[in-house]
């Protein structure tokens, strides 16, 4: 991994993750079509299940891409998963919250863990219980794949409080 | 010092404070026993009455009762000798507290009707607790503190000391890991009277655990359930010191039955302060015993089960099965409410396996962010 990945590696933003997601320590990294791939098991408590996580990320300012490998995502009887976008990957900010000098081992991986724990207690209660927005038919960003601009800071400064 | 934001022993402690008395019920009450206490006191010159509580108060180890209402016990010891009959006792207190009940009737926190109980009178109140009052006198010939209790359901006084029997208790409370054996009260001078209203050592919250597990499992069948204080005792005498919940209420299960006197009658329990038989309903119905151990069989059961589960919907439903899914649901939601806050306090971490940390210093705090997404799947 490491030499061969870094030197196909120009674009300074994608090296600076991959050192980042190098010393988390946890999981994997290698490039795949011309993306940032990180794979790693996370566990969000003692109590959680472990799961395989994949982090993709092409070193541009669109989100990265987290996707759960395994174990498959369950459902509760007669209801979609909450906060997820079209392609089954997971939401986990509103636009802006992230931006490409954020490291992912300190941002979209532990955002990642905190998912699946209320995923979990969302299971077994119905409640999802760790805040955050679902988009109504009047949001423009439905796909998730929007960039910063001041409609989201604005969503984001009206749903980010406590 | 930093610990996990959600992990089984966290669900049961959320799950006993939930089944605790609240700070202002637990103020109410005790404020009750000072002022009855001074209200006997006063209509007598200031002697011959002690009021003070026994049982689960005297503890720090109160469950509510699943009608949702608090079951507490209230002393009212009169320095009257033996040769007060029961019948003159009940009656005297009787008075005393319906003249109490009397003049304060209307009065924030004071109870609204002194009745008849099962074991004596019965205090009611708004609140949401309810106190047993126990008449008694001195035992003459006992050790320090030792009553006599008119207790309407005996023929003879009972003999009892719950003065010293919460001394021991809370002795217990204090042994650290390792100490399998009873620690003498005598070497814990510092021991409080009445526990404040606060945090609970691990053998207090254990004994809460199995009294919420005890209230579901002997639901249908009240009368073969093992009185509190019989299982407060043995867990007493087989704590070993656990700091860890879990691990406390297993092993406290596992030793139990061990800490089981045999007698010419049977089992026994009894207190180990005072000539008091807290085993009695097992006198005449060894299926009583037998249903003991099936219970303690359950506990660990159920307790090993959820150890070798991972997800918490599936926890929650093993816990449910034990607990009530009402009170386990509650917990673990009031754990998830408390992650979220703590994250949007700047005090969430992440280490290494993607755990969830509390409060690690030095750690890189969890950014702020809000869930989003479209739910299409």
């Amino acid at each position: 991994m490491g030499s061969t990945v870094t030197a196909r590696v120009s674009n300074p933003l994608l090296l600076r993750q991959l050192g980042h997601l190098k010393a988390l320590g946890l999981g994997g990294c290698s490039w795949k079509r011309g993306q940032l791939v990180w794979t790693g098991e996370v566990t969000p408590s003692p109590v959680c299940e472990t799961y395989l996580v994949r982090v993709s990320w092409d070193g541009s300012r669109r989100r990265p891409r987290v996707k759960v490998l395994r174990p498959q995502l369950r459902r509760r009887a007669g209801e979609k998963l909450p906060h997820v976008f079209g392609d089954g990957s997971l939401c986990l900010h509103f636009n802006g919250e992230w931006l490409s000098t954020m490291p992912i081992s300190e941002s979209i991986i532990p955002w990642a863990s905190e998912w699946l724990y209320f995923y979990e207690l969302w299971l077994a209660t119905g409640d999802w219980l760790g805040g955050g927005h679902e988009p109504g038919p009047e949001d423009p960003d439905k796909t998730g794949q929007g960039i910063g601009d001041g409609w989201s800071f604005a969503r984001v400064a009206q749903h980010g409080q406590p | 010092m930093a610990f996990e934001v959600t992990d089984l022993g966290l669900i049961l402690q959320r799950l006993v404070i939930d089944h605790d008395l609240p700070r202002q019920l637990h103020q109410a009450a005790d404020a009750q026993y000072h002022k009855v206490g001074q209200f006997l006191a006063d209509q007598d010159g200031g002697e011959g009455w002690d009021v003070y509580p026994q049982g689960s108060f005297r503890l720090g180890t109160v469950v509510r009762s699943i009608a949702v209402n608090y079951d507490l016990d209230m002393v009212c010891r009169r320095n009257l000798a033996v040769t007060t009959t029961k019948d003159e006792l009940v009656k005297e207190i009787g008075v005393a507290l319906e003249d109490y009940v009397r003049q304060h009737l209307g009065t924030v926190g004071a109870p609204t009707a002194a009745e008849p109980g099962k074991r004596c009178w019965t205090l009611h109140y708004d609140d949401g607790f309810h106190m047993d009052v126990l008449p008694a006198i001195p035992d003459p010939s006992g050790a320090r503190n030792a009553i006599l209790l008119a207790d309407k359901t005996r023929h003879d006084w009972l003999s009892s000391n719950p003065k010293e029997f919460g001394r021991w208790f809370l002795t217990q409370t204090l042994k650290q890991p390792g100490q399998r054996r009873s620690l003498t009260a005598e070497a814990r001078k510092s021991i409080e009277a009445v526990p404040p209203w606060g945090p609970k050592r691990p053998l207090q919250q254990a004994v809460q655990v199995l009294k919420v597990h005890k209230g579901l499992y002997f639901l249908d069948q009240p009368d073969a359930c093992p009185p509190s204080v019989l299982v407060t005792t043995l867990a007493g005498h087989v704590y070993d010191g656990s700091q860890d919940l879990v691990e406390a209420v297993v092993n406290i299960a596992t030793a139990m039955v061990g800490a089981v006197e045999h007698g010419p009658a049977g089992p026994v329990v009894m207190s180990p302060v005072a000539d008091e038989n807290f085993s009695e309903k097992w006198v005449g119905h060894p299926e009583y015993f037998e249903m003991f151990l099936g219970w303690l069989s359950a506990v660990e059961r159920d307790l090993d089960q959820v150890q070798g589960l991972r997800g918490l919907d599936r926890v929650i439903d093993r816990l449910s099965e034990a607990f009530g899914r009402e009170p386990i649901t509650k917990a673990a939601k009031s754990l998830g409410l408390e992650t979220r806050t703590v994250r949007e306090n700047g005090a969430l971490s992440v280490a290494g396996a993607g755990f969830m940390l509390n409060n690690r210093p030095g750690a890189t705090p969890v950014p702020k962010h809000g869930f989003y997404g479209d739910r299409t799947r």
